[in-house]
């Protein structure tokens, strides 16, 4: 028998120390939390998105039809994705852990997230939780800020300190850059970046940090340099005057910032000068207001050299006013018809054979049902014989340019017999009914904007209109369409949509836009769970 | 800590200790006594098994969170089994075949629930060691392979995701088996048919299994026929060797 029990007694033992070393293990938490994915932007022919419970950046590589998703490792509460321009990645702003029981405090970071397979993502810690971001337009720089929001969950922040982040160097002791901008009282509301800008025969990039009444400039160039702010308004001004949109000048460099709750347009010069002190820089603003009659609503520029002018179109004072950006002088047009948007085009008339730069001016907020093309040609001094107005019958809710082919597309309040949507051809100014069950909300070009393909809110198909021949067709699906999105950066040159389905794992359709069928269509479900299994201790 | 990891822990305590004990006991009261030639009595012979068992299987791979809040599956097999020694004698080794079924099914993401089940396939040998006619302690190996079988689905309307892996299986356990006489009736098949018993703990050993996942096909076959094409999703590596228990119970005869 006493075999037998110390048989019994080791396999006694053997199964608590069995029990003790498994039933240790704790669940991760993480694995109720909600999936709660943002994306997709398109990179290098695929699709990247972000899920926030697991910290993770998904590719889904659709440049062969064999749908492949890799993972990348991100800090936790990813909250922006943007696609870095020029480049086949996507920048990702995590705000970082605040910390909890079990899980220790993380910084926030920016991470750069390549499509290729095998390179590895770039981290740069800008510390703060930042919770909004901006790129530059070449793709070097990302700068992060405050947003404000309600809740920022966190006990105290600044809201005037941005990281500047510079893509195309590793992170270091100099890189990211935080400062604190000087602020009269507001915060930051968005950024916008300047164009490449020649300063004393330097190309640099200015950063215009937005906010209430001021305005902060910030040479990307060189950040060891402080800051410059600009008010737009007296100190004793309570006005809050919000900058909405910036127009660069670079020749001339300077800035044309129009404004909410203001009927000015503000001109800020960059004049050059030398550097006061190590950190001093190397251009001086100067402010000027222009009158821009009543709640100027958008702007363009056009014309070069001494001939450069600048277009406010005025809603409320139905006037479109013509700037001199070197005088200042302005000149007024009165128009027949309401209108709110500008956009710029060249293009004969049908009066006037001769290619020539000329606007259409028209609203898209369903207040009117006319539009305006303005001849720009000696406007100054021919004002109103410059104007045409042409009535379109419906009033337009949503207008879709379509510069590459001269036309513009506009959705109408009513479904009548004339037509939900109109085709207006920007040469020959003649406007064609186009029939639709579907809205133009949340259309989308191709890669080569061939296809312009349309999302309706509910059911199975999706429409698209050959830009070449205005020629309509649909393509049915197997889900909901919620939203369609050009896959763009293809390695084989094609032209591919992916339609997406609301699917808590994901569910999209990769259609070719060269042969929209469903023959040559395929699919994926499930992609957001991809790697859900291989999970590491919490 | 949950009652799922307590329970366990508690239990193969006081197993360890009652054990424990009761051979302190034994060891301080009575002394062993000198070694004797003394004749034991030859087991009873069966040679065939058939029996049920059912398993509880530790999990200690993080993969399973995503198909359950616990830390232990449980499994129902069936075995069939052949001893091969001669009649009278102590040691019998002998080859058996199984099948056994474990499975978890829970919840994750607050929108999908999920479900893992293993059908197992094995064959393998063991070795008893008739210490009594009616107890015999013993040790058994297998091999195989096991089907794993999975399924999400989300709370829309999206349909489930379902997906099949192979895996490669290997088993070594240890236990014990108390097994009455043959013949519980003194004529008919009663009397060729004994009752058999058994506790075995051991650890499973099963090569990475990954599990990908594609979308269910549509019942219609039309609608099937005309589907878009569907790619599928890799959910990640389970791993599957853990530690076992099993209890089975069957006749020999």
């Amino acid at each position: 028998m006493r075999t037998t029990r110390t048989i019994l007694r080791r396999l006694s033992l053997f199964t608590l120390i069995v029990c003790g070393a498994v039933a240790c293990r704790e669940r991760d938490r993480r694995i109720d939390e909600p999936l709660d994915v943002l994306g997709p932007v398109s990179i290098a022919g695929g699709l990247m998105y972000t899920e926030r419970s697991r910290s993770l950046a998904f590719f889904v590589d659709l440049s062969d039809d064999r749908g492949l998703v890799r993972t990348a490792a991100l800090g936790h509460d990813p909250v922006v994705l943007a696609a870095r321009p020029g480049q086949p990645e996507a920048v990702v702003l995590s705000r970082g852990e605040r910390g909890r029981t079990g899980v220790r405090p993380e910084a926030a970071t920016v991470t750069a997230v390549p499509a290729a397979p095998g390179v590895a993502a770039r981290t740069y810690t800008v510390g703060s939780p930042f919770n909004a971001m901006a790129l530059t337009d070449d793709g070097r720089f990302a700068l992060v800020y405050f947003r404000p929001e309600t809740a920022m969950g966190r006990l105290l922040f600044n809201p005037n300190e941005i990281a500047v982040v510079d893509l195309q160097a590793p992170a270091g002791p100099g890189n990211p850059v935080l400062r604190t901008v000087r602020s009269f009282g507001g915060i930051p509301n968005s950024v916008v970046f300047s164009p490449p800008i020649s300063i004393r025969g330097e190309r640099r990039t200015i950063a215009v940090v937005l906010s209430d009444a001021y305005v902060t400039l910030i040479d990307l160039n060189h950040l060891d340099r402080s800051e410059v702010s600009v008010r737009l308004t007296l100190p004793e001004d309570p006005r809050a005057i919000g900058p909405q949109q910036v127009l660069f000048d670079v020749d001339d460099p300077t800035l044309y910032i129009r404004a909410s709750a203001s009927n000015d347009v503000y001109v800020v010069r960059l004049n050059e000068t030398m550097p006061d002190g190590p950190t001093g820089n190397d251009f001086r603003p100067t402010i000027n207001q222009l009158g821009a009659g009543r709640e100027p609503a958008d702007m363009a520029l056009f014309g070069a050299g001494a001939a450069r002018r600048l277009l406010v179109v005025s809603r409320a004072s139905q006037e479109v006013r013509v700037v001199d950006a070197r005088s200042n002088a302005i000149a007024v047009v009165p128009l027949d018809a309401r209108a709110d948007r500008v956009l710029m085009f060249e293009g004969p008339a049908p009066h006037d054979t001769v290619v020539a730069r000329r606007a259409l001016l028209y609203s898209a907020d369903a207040s009117a049902s006319a539009v305006t093309f303005l001849d720009l040609g000696d406007v100054e001094q021919r004002r109103g014989q410059n104007v045409e107005t042409i009535q379109l019958g419906r009033a337009i809710r949503v207008a879709l340019p379509l510069p590459d082919r001269n036309a513009v597309m506009f959705e109408h309040v009513e479904t009548s017999s004339a037509g939900r949507l109109s085709l207006l051809d920007l040469h020959r100014r003649t406007a064609s009914p186009i029939f639709a069950e579907v809205s133009l909300q949340g259309a989308q070009f191709d890669g080569d904007r061939q296809l312009l393909w349309v999302a309706p809110q509910t059911g199975t198909r999706l429409g698209y209109i050959d830009l070449r021949s205005y020629h309509p067709g649909e393509v049915r699906l197997d889900a909901n369409v919620s939203s369609v999105v050009p896959i763009v950066g293809d390695p084989m040159g094609r032209n591919r949509v992916a339609a997406l389905h609301n699917s808590a794992g994901g569910h999209l359709t990769v259609i070719d836009g060269a042969d929209p069928l469903r023959d040559t269509a395929f699919a994926l479900r499930g992609f957001v769970l991809t790697g859900v299994l291989d999970r590491e201790a919490p | 800590m949950k009652l799922s990891k307590t329970v366990p822990i508690v239990a193969a305590f006081a197993v360890v200790m009652a054990f424990a004990r009761a051979s302190e006991a034994e060891d301080d009261d009575e002394p062993l006594p000198a070694p004797t030639a003394a004749p034991v009595a030859a087991p009873f012979h069966a040679p065939f098994q058939a029996s049920m068992a059912l398993d509880v299987i530790w999990r200690p791979d993080r993969g399973y969170d995503v198909f359950t809040d616990a830390q232990v599956s449980a499994g129902f097999g069936l075995t069939f089994a052949r001893t091969f020694t001669a009649r009278g004698s102590r040691i019998e080794f002998g080859a058996e075949v199984g099948w056994r079924l474990d499975g978890v099914a829970g919840r994750f993401a607050q929108r999908f629930n999920s479900a893992l089940w293993t059908n197992t396939f094995t064959g393998g040998v063991h070795v008893r060691l008739a210490v009594a006619p009616f107890f015999l302690p013993f040790v058994r190996v297998a091999g195989g392979g096991a089907i794993t079988e999975t399924r999400l689905t989300a709370d829309d309307s999206s349909g489930a995701l379902v997906g099949n892996a192979w895996s490669a299986v290997g088993i070594a356990g240890l236990g014990v088996m108390l097994r009455t006489p043959n013949g519980f009736a003194r004529e008919g098949v009663g009397s060729r048919v004994g009752f058999a018993f058994s506790v075995e703990g051991g650890a499973q050993l099963f090569s990475t299994t990954t599990l990908v996942v594609t979308p269910e096909a549509p019942r219609d076959d039309r609608v099937a026929r005309e589907q878009i094409p569907l790619r599928s999703a890799t959910l990640g590596d389970v791993q599957q060797s853990a530690p076992y228990m099993r209890m089975a119970a069957g006749f020999v005869f």
